[in-house]
């Protein structure tokens, strides 16, 4: 049975406008999929779907056959800026997670166990000595390994990622990218990473998720048969392009049907 | 694979280690320095115009004469329970004025339909000046030290409310999703996230409320009171002992000063985590 299912879900604004319509998904258990399309076709707000931070209009959203009805300790959101609470350093912005959290094994770990967690977190996530530090002298790498450090604090089965990178410099991203699969492998979380960028889908997925424009929808599920664990160094060998060619396409073709159909 | 950090190193407070504690000290002092310079200009201006006789001696007099009535004043200890009377009901009134204000200010600024009730309220009593609310609370409190600090709770409450209320609307509203993602309680959400964010505001409501409260405090001896730096003030003043009336308006400006260095202080305990700005 999926881990995550998502089965014929609509949303809509307050005011009407459809976001998204007749999304149907599944993820299996420690399986990365990875979400691209246009921007302004809905990723975030599928995200925020899943999340239960908002509410759909029509369909059902389940996690392990349990519907959805708000956010829950199985679900943890690595968001696009780093939203890091600026009055607390690394290691209390990691924690506050744990401390908020609803996970009935967490809520019981003493302070002690919770500072090993936390101090686990920073070592898993690269960060030994920043442990002190205020997010403000953090660079935007940084404030995003703490970011994905806060998420995985609370060991969600899933791993909601919203372009986590998008803001990263180009060398900064790249690292980021391997870290994360190396982070990711020592779990095997299942991750939905949602993402502009063409390249980062293939290079992390094992699947690559297609969406069109506004009202969103999924319009191609491509299963990426490139070996694990994925070779930084290949990336801009013949196997990625091929699939990033094609995705591209997809696209593209779906930017100009939007921009030709009447606007409404 | 090269480290985590892309970037200089910095110490936890965001200035380069190059930066020394010495250089910082240096450039405190120097606006310390700044400051008391100017100070002391406005005394010498002050004495020089007392001197020549400009302004009559009835409502003028130089600084020196005043510092010769601060002395006598204060040596033989005549001062200290007018003092103690008007610093009393001002800290009293200004406690229970920031304990209702953020309280309050937390209610109606939490929820948008709330605030929309309360807005012209605030706005009416936040436009009312103390003073012309004296008689009434008076008449309420009677003549004694409960109307002195009912007055001083009036004056700091507002300033104090409005600002909590516009620390509040303008929390970053990504980190409140931030922490329901996560499951957090509103009142976690308020302790972590609205109350931390809203300290600028909150300390620049504060020290409104205080100056107010000061305000506040010393007019309300100016009525029917026996006690006090205000009624000290009042009635050298309505006597025409010019000396002794700019000793007891200077000892509040005094206190003014050190209450609101105090404030400063503990601004920037809150505000550790900030990066310094030049």
């Amino acid at each position: 049975m999926a881990l995550l299912e998502l089965d014929d879900i609509e949303f809509a604004y307050g005011n009407g406008l459809v976001a998204l319509r007749n999304v149907s998904l599944r993820a299996e258990p420690g399986e990365f999929v990875c979400i691209v399309g246009p921007s302004g076709c809905g990723k975030s707000t599928l995200l925020d779907l899943i999340d239960g931070l908002a509410k759909i209009s029509h369909g059902q959203i389940s996690i392990g056959g349990k519907p959805v009805f708000g956010p829950g300790p199985d679900r943890a959101v690595v968001f696009q800026a780093a939203s890091l609470l600026p009055w607390r350093t690394v290691a209390g912005n990691i924690s506050f997670a744990l401390e908020a959290t609803k996970r009935e094994e967490l809520r019981r770990e003493t302070n002690e166990q919770r500072r090993d967690r936390v101090a686990r977190l920073v070592a898993l996530v690269g960060l030994n000595g920043f442990e002190g530090y205020f997010p403000g002298a953090l660079s935007g790498g940084m404030r995003q390994r703490v970011n994905l450090a806060r998420a995985l604090s609370v060991e969600p089965d899933i791993l909601l990622m919203d372009e986590p990178f998008a803001n990263l410099d180009a060398q900064t991203r790249d690292l980021m990218q391997v870290e994360l699969l190396r982070v990711w492998n020592e779990s095997r979380r299942t991750v939905i990473f949602v993402t502009h960028s063409i390249q980062e889908a293939v290079f992390l997925g094992d699947r690559v998720l297609v969406m069109s424009g506004r009202p969103g929808t999924v319009v191609r599920d491509i299963k990426i048969d490139i070996p694990r664990p994925r070779i930084a160094d290949k990336r801009r060998g013949p196997e990625y392009t091929a699939y990033e060619e094609d995705i591209g396409r997809e696209i593209a073709g779906h930017v100009k049907l939007v921009s030709e159909s009447p606007s409404q | 694979m090269t480290g985590p950090h892309a970037g200089v190193a910095l110490d936890p407070r965001g200035r380069s280690l190059m930066h020394s504690r010495l250089a910082q000290m240096l450039k405190s002092n120097v606006a310390f320095l700044r400051g008391a310079a100017g100070l002391l200009a406005c005394a010498l201006i002050w004495e020089i115009i007392g001197q020549t006789g400009l302004l009559s001696r009835l409502f003028f007099v130089p600084l020196s004469e005043v510092l010769v009535a601060g002395w006598d004043m204060y040596a033989s200890g005549f001062v200290f329970p007018h003092l103690a009377y008007t610093l009393g009901n001002f800290t009293l009134g200004f406690i229970i004025g920031i304990s209702i204000g953020i309280p309050a200010g937390l209610a109606i600024g939490w929820n948008r339909k709330v605030f929309q009730y309360f807005d012209p309220i605030i706005s009416v009593g936040l436009a009312t000046p103390v003073i012309v609310l004296v008689p009434l609370l008076i008449a309420v409190f009677g003549i004694f030290w409960q109307s002195k600090v009912a007055i001083t709770v009036w004056a700091v409450f507002f300033p104090i409310l409005v600002s909590t209320i516009a620390g509040i609307q303008s929390v970053d509203t990504g980190l409140v999703k931030v922490a329901r993602s996560f499951q957090a309680s509103d009142l976690k959400i308020i302790a972590n996230i609205v109350l931390p964010g809203a300290v600028p505001s909150l300390v620049s409501g504060v020290r409104l409320g205080l100056t107010r409260g000061l305000v506040g405090a010393l007019a309300a001896e100016f009525f029917g009171s026996q006690k006090g730096l205000g009624y000290l003030a009042f009635n050298y003043s309505a006597s025409f002992q010019t000396s002794k009336m700019f000793v007891a308006i200077l000892t509040m400006a005094l206190i003014g000063v050190v209450l609101s260095e105090l404030i400063k202080v503990a601004q920037n305990y809150f505000d550790a985590w900030r990066p310094e700005r030049d």
